[in-house]
């Protein structure tokens, strides 16, 4: 049985407000996503428009410089993501941007059959437009993950991905040597 | 609807402050209160207060339709001539719009009625939106409400799709006046909405907005502001010396200056002219601010706020009276329709739409009949 809609929120959650970044979320769901390396990626893809792959490549950019990790010198920086893999931004040193992660804005496919209302309503189409850098960690080359380091997917294309890992973060902290290589150190060894 | 007495979540002044609620207690006395709720039927919400919100906000739109074309109107409204070409374009150019909120009178019978409109500068975002949000959950997770309850709330789900899909001019700067707590915390809340989706945006206190050699408004690194989000009434800026810049000015605002049409208490007469009779409305009419109020009915200001320069006189010929800084403005008459009494408490219902969908209600209690600025935000339920 479908659950009955909810008339409140999703979610409630702060980034920059007050002193502790804040998240609730009325139930854990998981969500319809797309991973792209690149732009012609998402443009052969055909899911979204050429000028959609194009803004979500480039507010994803603009994105990673908020909330990509950040170290204080590019040794460091590259210690956790390999040689000529970071830049600096705003004082600081961040990874390239090696993919973004998009909300698949397909109708699922159960959702399809019960009524033609869904996908453009109510909560089918919000928050479609943004995009979350994606990063690959020098020790598990290959696998795309998300600013929090959560592993996303080593293929381009459909993925099914918690949905907070689609929300905002807040706002990146420096983070010292190795303070990002280790979980995907561990993770690659497992 | 039903008054439900609660025991406070221990620790939650604590969490209020931990996420930016410093105004929860105003004026020594408590403003956010969970030791009762309301408690609704999915029908009240839908049937009686979602679709007249909805309702009344097309009856709204075609006003404003109206008045952008109809001197005559515009004239009503008290609304200087210099200024109508920048209501008119605003409007014409379908600058957009992001919410407002409707005042209501409800008891859980009969219709809602409408006591005000809130186009332009609404307050008590947040707690609607977020905190009454985060009461819920966690007295579920507490297992002190059932799972099965929900509320009419998803303004901040809204908001964020608004942020994210709205063709804005970017960035968005967001204007409040710098000294003031609970504007400033609305507006950090705004921030954190935009920046969740991914919309750049800045603070900018109202009083640091500058003009350049071009007549441009900029901020405070003299770089061009593309939008303005102000929390701060169109009347006030149009009165105060940069207004003479807004004519040329290629900033857009949030709200855009059409909302004038609808922040003004001029605009409930005009509504129950064109809809005399409409349940959901109280009839109302222009009034002489010198003559004597008739029993029955309740005289306002063209624009006051949190009840300010209301005029009671009650069927028993009792008078109320808030004193204020509006007097000065001509008034509207409405039929006086008492606020629904809950255990002694007087309960106002706010009904936020973004754009134009209704997406949630807020609930204020006053221990007197005309709600003002210390009455106490009380969270709500549904639950069948």
């Amino acid at each position: 049985m479908a659950d009955k809609p909810m008339k409140r929120s999703r979610k409630a959650s702060l980034v920059l407000m007050g002193t502790v970044p804040f998240l609730l979320a009325a139930c854990e769901n998981s969500e319809r996503a797309l991973v792209y390396r690149t732009v012609s990626e998402c443009q052969r893809d055909q899911v979204l428009t050429s000028e959609e792959c194009e803004t979500r490549f480039t507010r994803a950019g603009y994105e990673s410089e908020r909330v990509a990790p950040r170290y204080r010198t590019q040794q460091d920086c590259e210690a956790d993501f390999g040689p000529q893999q970071c830049q600096s931004s705003s004082g600081y040193f961040i990874p390239l941007m090696r993919g973004v992660l998009v909300k698949d804005p397909r109708p699922a496919p159960d959702e399809d059959e019960q009524s033609g209302a869904g996908g453009g309503g109510g909560g089918g189409g919000y928050y479609s437009s943004v995009a979350q850098p994606l990063y690959e960690s020098r020790d598990d080359k290959g696998v795309l993950r998300t600013p929090d380091n959560d592993k996303v997917s080593r293929l381009s294309g459909p993925v099914e991905v918690k949905e907070s890992y689609l929300q905002a973060k807040p706002t990146a902290r420096v983070v010292s040597r190795g303070g990002f290589g280790r979980a995907a150190a561990a993770r690659a060894g497992g | 609807m039903q008054r439900m007495r609660s025991v406070e979540r221990p620790g939650w002044r604590q969490l209020a402050e931990q996420l930016g609620f410093g105004f929860h207690t105003m004026y020594g006395a408590p403003y956010w209160d969970e030791t009762a709720y309301y408690q609704f039927t999915l029908a009240q919400i839908e049937r009686d207060l979602e679709a007249p919100t909805e309702a009344i906000h097309q009856m709204a739109m075609a006003l404003v339709e109206e008045a952008v074309r109809d001197e005559a109107l515009l004239i009503q409204l008290g609304i200087p001539s210099a200024h109508w070409d920048l209501l008119r374009e605003s409007w014409q150019r379908r600058d957009p719009a992001m919410y407002a909120r409707l005042d209501l009178a409800y008891d859980g019978h009969g219709p809602a009625k409408l006591y005000e409109l809130n186009y332009d500068t609404p307050t008590s975002l947040y707690e609607s939106a977020f905190f009454q949000w985060v009461w819920l959950e966690q007295m579920q997770r507490a297992g002190a409400l059932p799972a099965a309850a929900d509320q009419f709330n998803s303004i901040q789900d809204r908001l964020e799709a608004f942020f994210a899909e709205t063709a804005l001019r970017l960035p968005v700067h967001f204007a409040a006046i710098g000294d003031n707590e609970e504007d400033c915390g609305t507006v950090a809340y705004l921030r954190d909405i935009a920046t969740q989706a991914r919309c750049p945006n800045r603070f900018l206190p109202i009083e640091q907005i500058g003009v350049d050699s071009d007549g441009q408004f900029v901020d405070e690194q003299d770089e061009r502001i593309a939008t303005l989000f102000k929390l701060y009434p169109w009347e006030d800026l149009l009165q105060e010396p940069f207004a003479e810049h807004l004519h040329q000015s290629q900033t857009r605002f949030i709200e855009p200056p059409w909302k004038l049409i609808l922040s003004n208490k001029a605009a409930l007469a005009l509504l129950w002219q064109r809809h005399p009779g409409h349940p959901n409305l109280l009839p109302t009419y222009f009034d002489e601010a010198s003559s004597t109020l008739p029993a029955g009915w309740v005289r306002k200001p063209f624009f006051s706020r949190e009840g300010a320069n209301v005029q009671a006189h009650l069927p028993d010929g009792r008078l109320l009276q808030v004193d204020g800084p509006y007097g000065h403005y001509p008034c509207i008459r409405q039929a006086w329709h008492p606020a629904p009494c809950f255990d002694g408490n007087y309960t106002v219902l706010g009904s936020w739409l973004v754009g134009d969908v209704a997406c949630g209600i807020g609930i204020r209690e006053d221990a007197s009949h005309i709600t003002q600025d210390l009455s106490r935000f009380l969270p709500h339920i549904i639950l069948d």
